[in-house]
């Protein structure tokens, strides 16, 4: 038997980085309102898979955080994305057209389709 | 009950349970171990904290008073295992021994290219509590000496009870054995320490495991020592078992740990029973402690001795080793010999086997024995899981290969000792070319003889026992041969002045062909045969038997009854003998003496034995 979840928990971690970095070009955030979000949208199983990555984000140069000051307690981390960051996205953003298409077309051609190629 | 207290997490207090703590504890402290040795994973760590900071806070701000167990196992579901957490990204994962968690099913085959495989053995279960990849401890928590047994009995999942039997039994067996000899099928019974060898090795074996095995410290460690997964669920299990904790709580008795997250926050110890049984358990717990205090330091000290003997071993094998041969030069004995020489060439290789093997065994030995003395004080971190194993099992491979070369070279070494020793023993009792024991050597020197012939004597020159006297101790000369082969000439030497001499003895044998001699110079030898009067009655006892039948009693009591009464009134054939007259003109030598030697002689010796003793040269005129 196949295991689906793990084949679906493979997906889901390979789409974490770029759906991430998608959210913070939207709007800089906090580690918690990223969580919030990936959660809805049923990308993240467990929480703590967030910080490995985003400290790995930011080694790298794609991300940076500021120190915020939150109305109550001490500041927390606000994450948003450098110029690397967006170049990096637009290379995925690209990367992933083609395989959007290569799966749509995959999906939506019928086998007598390629014979003519 | 539960007790409370309060603890501050990224500069925000907050009210916790104990139990609960623990487990939070436990958690954060796997999450900075899992990230340790990554780039940046105390960061990671942080910020987790602080996620954990932020849902405690949710929670306080929904009105919660104090954070449960029950809330900390939500959160750490939430947040999720530090193997879970890992995003995959060859090459980065961590090499740090807490990857070994046991994963579930989903999580390990997305992560199977940065785990060794061999972690997850026997995960076929998948179910928590069972299957996951066990390891060796010293259990802490049931122990009666050092927890070595309740280590090996949680690894194999068996009564701890059916191992100190077992133990106990083989140590007593041992020793009983030992001192029985039912043992003798045992290797190293033949060795000259074999007595109670299996005993003390069972007992070594103990000790050494002691040191070696990691103590089960953590509950992530008693989990692994029960081959339980290392989950949260499992980790809440083991810090605060369903069955709620036996403590006291006085109500309110919150105390406010440092600043400084989790690692600052104290924990309450448990008071024991209270009243007269207290007071007793108190007085024999304190004996108990002062027992177990002297014991302790009495190890430390056979510890530090120990270590020592092994620095010691090995600058004296790496002294030793660098230059055998001139050690051995100066050693003497079998060791400078030409029987051990001639094995030297096969004792080679083993012998570097054997320098080596034990230079690694004294090494991790003394390196243990210090590392745990620093470490019994704080100085030292304990020495990881893998080193422990690795340790172990060098010194275990260096034990069987010094074992083995001194199995294969013992032997030999035995043989060329044994040969050198007869070879040493001969060479020490041999005079003049002839074979002689110690006493009878000392004795012949003392009185003057000198053995002159010696075919045919069987190594034995002289005897006692016989004397006429009955005294049991004097020697005399004497020699044996069942088929009168011998051809025995004993001589003494002495410079005589001008006069007339007569030499007396008194000598026996039974049969003809032995005679007593003197020889004047270079003159023509004078012979007396010995008269074959055997060994019962003889010339001297029969003249005593004559002269107690004789009526003069009184005078015969006196002069010669003890000779006639001696030896059960036997005798023993001596006889008197004399050679006269012996006329010296001048100052000359008079060789003298006792043979069978017929080349000498010239008379054929026909008995198998004949003594002689007393010889006297007397000055006559």
């Amino acid at each position: 038997m196949v295991d689906v979840s793990n084949a679906k928990s493979q997906m889901r971690k390979g789409m974490l980085e770029f759906c991430i970095l998608l959210l913070l070009k939207r709007q800089s955030a906090y580690a918690s309102d990223i969580i919030q979000q990936l959660k809805e949208a049923e990308l993240l199983v467990v929480e703590g898979t967030l910080y490995p990555l985003l400290t790995r984000l930011k080694k790298d140069g794609l991300l940076a955080y500021e120190w915020q000051e939150s109305t109550q307690g001490p500041p927390r981390k606000y994450y948003r994305l450098t110029p690397d960051g967006q170049q990096f996205l637009e290379e995925l953003d690209r990367a992933w057209g083609e395989i959007a298409r290569t799966v749509t077309l995959l999906k939506i051609l019928q086998p007598q389709d390629f014979q003519g190629q | 009950m539960k007790k409370n207290i309060t603890i501050n997490l990224c500069g925000r207090l907050f009210a916790i349970d104990e139990d609960a703590y623990e487990l939070l504890s436990t958690y954060e402290q796997s999450l900075r171990n899992y990230f340790r040795q990554r780039e940046g994973g105390e960061e990671i760590a942080d910020d987790i904290e602080a996620r954990i900071a932020e849902l405690f806070d949710d929670l306080k701000q929904g009105g919660t008073e104090a954070i449960t167990i029950e809330h900390v196992r939500e959160i750490i579901h939430r947040i999720g295992r530090p193997d879970e957490m890992e995003s995959p990204e060859p090459g980065s994962s961590p090499k740090d021994e807490r990857s070994e968690c046991q994963t579930d099913a989903e999580d390990s085959s997305s992560q199977i290219h940065s785990t060794p495989l061999h972690h997850r053995e026997g995960q076929g279960g998948g179910s928590a509590g069972g299957g996951a990849a066990k390891r060796l401890y010293r259990n802490p928590a049931d122990k009666k000496m050092m927890g070595v047994l309740s280590g090996f009995a949680a690894y194999f999942g068996s009564d701890v009870l059916w191992w100190r039997l077992g133990y106990a039994a083989l140590v007593l067996l041992s020793f009983v054995g030992s001192s029985y000899n039912f043992l003798w099928f045992l290797p190293g019974q033949h060795l000259y320490f074999h007595v109670y060898f299996w005993g003390f090795a069972l007992i070594a074996a103990y000790i050494l495991l002691a040191i070696l095995m990691p103590v089960a410290e953590t509950p992530e460690d008693r989990l692994r020592m029960k081959g339980k997964e290392v989950n949260p669920q499992n980790l809440a299990e083991e810090v605060a078992p369903c069955d709620p904790p036996v403590g006291d709580d006085k109500a309110g008795s919150k105390h406010t740990p440092p600043a400084g997250g989790l690692q600052g926050a104290g924990t309450a110890g448990h008071r024991g029973p209270s009243g007269c049984i207290g007071c007793i358990g108190g007085f024999f717990t304190a004996i108990w402690t002062v027992f177990t205090t002297l014991l302790r330091w009495c190890i430390y000290i056979a510890g530090v001795f120990m270590a020592g003997w092994c620095l010691f071993g090995i600058v004296f094998l790496t002294a030793f080793s660098l230059n055998p041969t001139q050690w051995l030069q100066k050693s003497g004995g079998v060791l400078t010999s030409p029987e051990f020489a001639a094995i030297i060439p096969s004792l080679t290789v083993p012998f570097y086997i054997f320098v080596v093997a034990a230079l690694i065994v004294l090494a991790i030995t003394a390196y243990a024995i210090i590392h745990s003395l620093l470490n019994e004080f704080r100085q030292m971190p304990s020495m990881p899981y893998r080193q422990r194993i690795a340790m172990l099992v060098m010194w275990i491979l260096g034990l069987v290969a010094a074992g083995a070369a001194l199995g294969y070279a013992m032997p030999k070494f035995i043989d060329a000792d044994e040969a050198y020793n007869k070879r040493h023993w001969e060479e020490e009792h041999t005079h003049n070319g002839i074979y002689i024991q110690t006493h009878e050597w000392e004795w012949l020197q003392e009185n003057g003889w000198e053995i002159l012939g010696a075919e045919g004597c069987h190594d034995r020159f002289t005897a006692h026992g016989e004397y006429l006297t009955g005294d049991w101790d004097v020697r005399y000369l004497d020699c044996y041969d069942d088929h009168h082969r011998q051809r025995y000439r004993a001589e003494r030497t002495e410079t005589l002045q001008p006069g007339t001499y007569r030499l007396t003895c008194i000598a026996r044998a039974n049969g003809t062909g032995a005679c007593i001699y003197a020889i004047v110079g270079d003159q023509k030898p004078q012979f007396v045969e010995i008269p074959a009067t055997g060994n019962k009655g003889g010339g001297i006892w029969e003249e005593a038997e004559a002269e107690y039948h004789s009526d003069d009693r009184a005078e015969i009591s006196k002069r010669i009854h003890s000779i006639r009464g001696a030896n059960n009134c036997r005798g023993f054939g001596w006889n008197r003998l004399t050679i006269e007259p012996i006329r010296i003109t001048a100052p000359t030598r008079i060789r003298y003496g006792l043979s069978s030697d017929p080349t000498f002689t010239g008379m054929t010796w026909l008995g198998q034995w004949f003594s002689a003793t007393d010889f006297e040269v007397t000055r006559v005129e």
